[in-house]
């Protein structure tokens, strides 16, 4: 077995002859944030031309199956490679790994990526750890590339920023680095031709506890950074002995501001937030029934000025449990794109969901998944170290 | 039209250019597309004797050492960083001037503080080395070595040596262990 480092590179066909390979990458880690990893299927001039070659936890084959991602686990992810049936156009496979929350790639133990033939055989191994990296948050580890031949080489390097940076990397957005082979003819450049399309993330489901969604919010300047987070359900009925009762699932937050303030926002109690004064976070209605089709609304217009947001739903005394609900969220980010989060491990004992978390790491929004059931407020606060003082309400 | 050459071919320049006088050596590569440390390359030459070494270290071409003592070979000058398209260094070469007693030059790349910034040519991309007529301005013959580079620091890419009366370009791609140091003592430089 061959053992690379960094930089360099070998031809396929000395390692192996098969054309069907197990990328596998085990890491030593124990920062706590997330772990993203990613295959980029490109094109020969190194970008995503094609949206459906991004592999990750959100998209997990391509659409012949030539790649496919499987074994994901926190710290670990396994990818299957079948260069026969990957389309012409896909040159290129770079495996990625990008780093969530406040921590650096550089802070990984001993880890390694290995690939294995069609048989099993491991044929070469990257080991590499945090020495090998600076302030990087998303790196390239290794790729699989064609020309003339079939070819791996070791890179591991990569970028301070997360996921976004690799992703405008290989995306073909509008660089204003120097130009590259002007064309030949010499009539004007059309007027500001069309960017690659930015790779669209849209419909994002956190299907795990856990996961997470990383949105930048200096990207998009001047343009609107609101979030909207709807809460819905399904309609349910109980027939009691004389009457009928709907269930009643209410939205609301725990919120920590940059400068510390905190508050808790929720129609139990009656503070239903501010949309013109901080924490620029509001609830638009009660909804006592779930007959409005469009659920309960809460609305973070100024994420910039948070430091967490817990979004949590509680069943306001009801003979509900949240097993009958099937209650989902949906986060529309400033960029149209949406974050589905359903409750698909509910708790048939406990009224009191922490759905997920919001924060603001360094300007990114980075939105998780947590599904976690308490039996009431004052529990989950302490879970998650808001600290407030709690009384009794009713609304 | 260029002659494209690989890994070990070698080409006529006499003969592909024939009056041929004067030529640039091009050198190029890209900058690095990700964050960190910058790629510092240095192009340097070293004009040879029939024995593979210098006369004296004038003969060794760098960055402290632009110019040989006749002129006839000259390094334009440091790139720090790779940025921009085209040739990055250049190393211009008076071939009807070099002396007789100089069987060829030899023109290397290494990177700078490669052990300190943990880089080598796997790291590179889109390298090359080209030989341009400085009559006309046309390329004459390239090499690209990017598939050619792995983990060394050091690299001689191509020579043009003397051959029967002709000037020939022989594209090398050959790794060097150790810096710049180490293959200039190699050449009989010292240093």
């Amino acid at each position: 077995m061959k053992e690379l480092v960094k930089g360099q590179k070998q031809k396929l066909s000395e390692l192996t002859s098969s054309q069907k390979l197990t990328v596998s990458i085990k890491l030593s880690w124990n920062q706590g944030s997330d772990l993203d990893f990613s295959c980029f299927g490109l094109d020969e001039a190194g970008k995503l031309s094609d949206d459906q070659y991004f592999v990750f936890y959100n998209q997990k084959k391509s659409p012949e199956g030539a790649i496919s991602l499987s074994d994901l686990g926190q710290d670990q992810a396994k990818f299957e490679v079948d260069l026969e049936k990957l389309p012409i156009k896909i040159k290129r496979l770079t495996f990625t790994l990008a780093v969530d929350g406040a921590s650096y790639v550089s802070g990984l133990g001993s880890s390694r990526l290995t690939v294995a033939d069609g048989q099993g055989q491991e044929v070469l191994a990257l080991p590499f750890s945090g020495g090998d990296f600076a302030q990087e948050k998303a790196v390239m580890l290794f790729e699989i590339y064609f020309k003339d031949v079939w070819r791996v080489g070791a890179i591991c390097q990569g970028f301070e920023r997360g996921l976004q940076a690799l992703l405008e990397h290989f995306g073909g957005e509008a660089s204003d680095g120097p130009q590259k082979k002007a064309p030949q003819e010499s009539a004007p450049p059309p007027p500001k031709a069309e960017p690659a399309a930015p790779v669209s993330l849209k419909k994002i489901t956190l299907e795990k506890r856990g996961e997470s969604k990383t949105v930048d919010l200096s990207k998009k300047p001047g343009a609107t950074t609101s979030f909207h987070i709807n809460l819905n359900w399904d309609q349910a009925e109980k027939k009691g002995w004389f009457f009928k009762s709907k269930a009643d699932l209410d939205l609301g937050c725990m919120l920590e501001m940059s400068n510390g303030a905190k508050t808790v926002i929720q129609a139990l109690g009656g503070n239903m937030g501010s949309k013109t004064q901080p924490p620029w976070i509001y609830l638009d209605k009660d909804d006592r029934s779930g007959a409005a089709a469009d659920g309960e609304n809460l609305y973070i217009l100024k994420p910039e000025h948070i430091r967490k947001v817990l979004v949590f739903a509680y069943i306001y005394e009801g003979k509900f449990k949240f097993t009958e609900l099937n209650a989902r969220i949906t986060i529309k980010e400033p960029n149209g794109d949406e974050i589905v989060i359903k409750l698909d491990n509910p708790d048939s004992s406990n009224t009191f969901c922490a759905i997920c978390l919001i924060k603001n790491v360094n300007n990114n929004i980075v939105v998780s998944k947590e599904e976690k059931y308490f039996t009431s407020h004052p529990q989950a606060d302490q879970a998650y170290g808001f600290g407030f003082e709690w009384t009794r309400g009713s609304k | 039209m260029a002659v494209s050459l690989s890994k070990g071919g070698n080409v006529s320049l006499s003969k592909e250019a024939p009056g041929l006088t004067a030529i640039t050596i091009g050198l190029g590569w890209d900058a690095r597309s990700t964050d960190g440390a910058d790629f510092d390359l240095d192009a340097s030459a070293f004009l040879l004797k029939e024995d593979g070494k210098v006369r004296t270290g004038g003969d060794f071409i760098f960055y402290n050492n632009l110019k040989s003592a006749d002129g006839s070979v000259e390094h334009t000058g440091d790139n720090l960083t790779g940025a921009g398209e085209g040739d990055d260094e250049t190393i211009k070469v008076n071939l009807a001037s070099v002396p007789a007693d100089l069987q060829k030059i030899t023109v290397a790349v290494t990177i700078h503080e490669a052990d300190q910034r943990r880089q080598n040519f796997g790291m590179v991309s889109n390298a090359f080395i080209r030989v341009v007529n400085q009559a006309d301005n046309k390329e004459i013959a390239r090499f690209d070595l990017s598939e050619d580079m792995s983990t060394e620091t050091a690299m001689i890419f191509g020579e043009v040596y003397r051959h029967s009366g002709e000037w020939k370009f022989k594209a090398i791609g050959q790794g060097f262990s150790g810096g710049l140091g180490p293959l200039a003592r190699s050449f009989g430089v010292e240093v």
